[in-house]
């Protein structure tokens, strides 16, 4: 016997008979008695602000090989726009450090586990990723073994690295330390105002959903792809040069 | 304007320029569904109450970052959400308590629907255990698209998809929910 339980407003009913608990009277003076009590903190603010001016500065294309002097240069482009750029002296992050990335699983469990749709790479080349890791931010990340088409960066035995995180939707890109001897340039990527950097290890800030800043540091010793797509911010370490990880993206696609 | 209630983009605005009352009226418009949203996710009914009030800090301070004529609702929720989702991840744990029917059912139309055959208590029940059972990237989509009756484009901007992604989550749901449905019913005949 075939029966259309007309599914859609049976749910809709079922939320209207859920159990659900309900506000205590207090909990709109609570709130406002923590309001009035903790004034909001200037400094996220400002920084959040910063972001969305590096943002618009994202939009105007550049390429620069920052030399010393051109570091300088871009410090007082990006400060003149109100962000706070450092640019690290330190010695670069070892890159056969353990990569930390987080719990191993099966793509599926990751997929499972998080909130956002992550899309992996159909590549005829490159072929599924050797291994995808969950960490304790919700943020999944995909590895590739090195091989022919991308070698291996040092010690790490991979040769492409897919990390994705949701994003605020927008410019996710806060702070940036490079480098001596990277090359920046702004981009779009999937329509969106990305950052590709190339030639050295590097540290970078990012933004979670809220805007608050997410220390991130790269893993391979490799160039950096950073876009943020449908409020996924990605970031895309590989040996490759810039065509070929715009290759990549062009081929990303969500689990089957 | 004295003498009139303020609609909801005078309130936002108001706020944003540090209108602690006005602010106080958007807590008690959205707090219902903010408790339902966050509770959803912690499923502790306390420590829902204790994510919300935390939301309505983090979004009073976020306040500037609202762009003017933007619905407050998903922003304000996604907010709720996100803050409830780094709790269960601080807490290493991913549910406590099920979600449960209620014993006094929705007052509605006093005729018999179609549905109503299927809407008994138990079979309520049942229909939330199959909820309950979807992987996570489909439940999210379920539960806010229908549980709370939200719109496409409030769900996606609170789970921060593209409204393409909720559409095709939404209907692969369904038609995993239909079939599963379809098992227990079918084996019941």
């Amino acid at each position: 016997m075939s029966r259309d339980y007309r599914l859609e407003s049976m749910l809709t009913s079922l939320g209207d008979s859920i159990d659900w608990p309900t506000p205590s009277p207090p909990l709109s003076r609570r709130v406002m008695a923590r309001i009035e009590s903790e004034p909001a903190a200037g400094g996220r603010r400002s920084w959040r602000r910063s972001a969305i001016a590096l943002g618009a500065v994202l939009i105007v294309t550049f390429v620069m090989v920052l030399s010393p002097s051109a570091r300088e240069a871009v410090a007082d482009l990006l400060g003149a726009a109100g962000v706070r750029v450092s640019l690290t002296s330190d010695e670069a992050p070892t890159t056969g450090a353990t990569l930390n990335l987080g719990e191993l699983l099966h793509q599926d469990e990751a997929q499972d586990a998080v909130d956002f749709e992550f899309r992996t790479t159909a590549d005829d080349v490159l072929g599924s990723p050797d291994a995808v890791y969950l960490s304790d931010s919700g943020q999944v990340t995909m590895v590739w073994a090195g091989g022919p088409t991308l070698p291996a960066a040092g010690n790490t035995g991979i040769g492409l690295l897919l990390a994705q995180h949701q994003a605020s939707g927008g410019v996710e890109v806060g702070e940036k330390a490079v480098g001596p001897g990277a090359g920046v340039q702004s981009l779009e990527v999937e329509g969106q105002p990305a950052l590709w950097i190339e030639g050295a290890p590097h540290t970078l800030t990012l933004l979670d959903r809220e805007g608050n800043p997410i220390e991130e540091t790269t893993r391979l010793a490799a160039n950096v792809l950073l876009w943020d797509a449908n409020g996924v911010a990605h970031r895309l370490e590989t040996t490759g040069d810039l065509e070929r990880a715009l290759a990549i993206v062009e081929n990303l696609e969500p689990l089957p | 304007m004295e003498g009139r209630p303020l609609d909801e983009p005078e309130l936002i605005a108001s706020a944003q320029n540090g209108d602690t009352r006005a602010f106080e009226q958007l807590v008690r418009i959205h707090q219902g569904i903010a408790l339902r949203v966050a509770y959803l996710v912690v499923r502790d009914p306390s420590e829902a109450e204790d994510v919300t009030q935390d939301a309505f800090i983090k979004a009073y301070r976020s306040l500037d970052k609202f762009r003017a004529g933007a619905p407050f609702r998903p922003w304000l929720l996604g907010i709720v959400r996100n803050e409830a989702l780094n709790r269960v991840r601080g807490a290493k744990r991913r549910h406590g308590l099920a979600l449960r029917v209620a014993n006094d059912p929705v007052s509605g139309d006093a005729a018999p629907s179609p549905e109503a055959e299927v809407t008994s208590e138990e079979e309520r029940g049942r229909l939330l255990a199959l909820i309950e059972d979807l992987p996570e990237r489909y439940r999210s989509v379920v539960v806010l698209r229908y549980l709370l009756d939200l719109s496409e484009r409030e769900t996606s901007e609170i789970l921060g998809l593209a409204a393409g992604t909720v559409k095709s989550r939404c209907s692969r749901a369904l038609e995993r929910l239909r079939r599963r449905l379809a098992v227990e019913y079918g084996d019941s005949k």
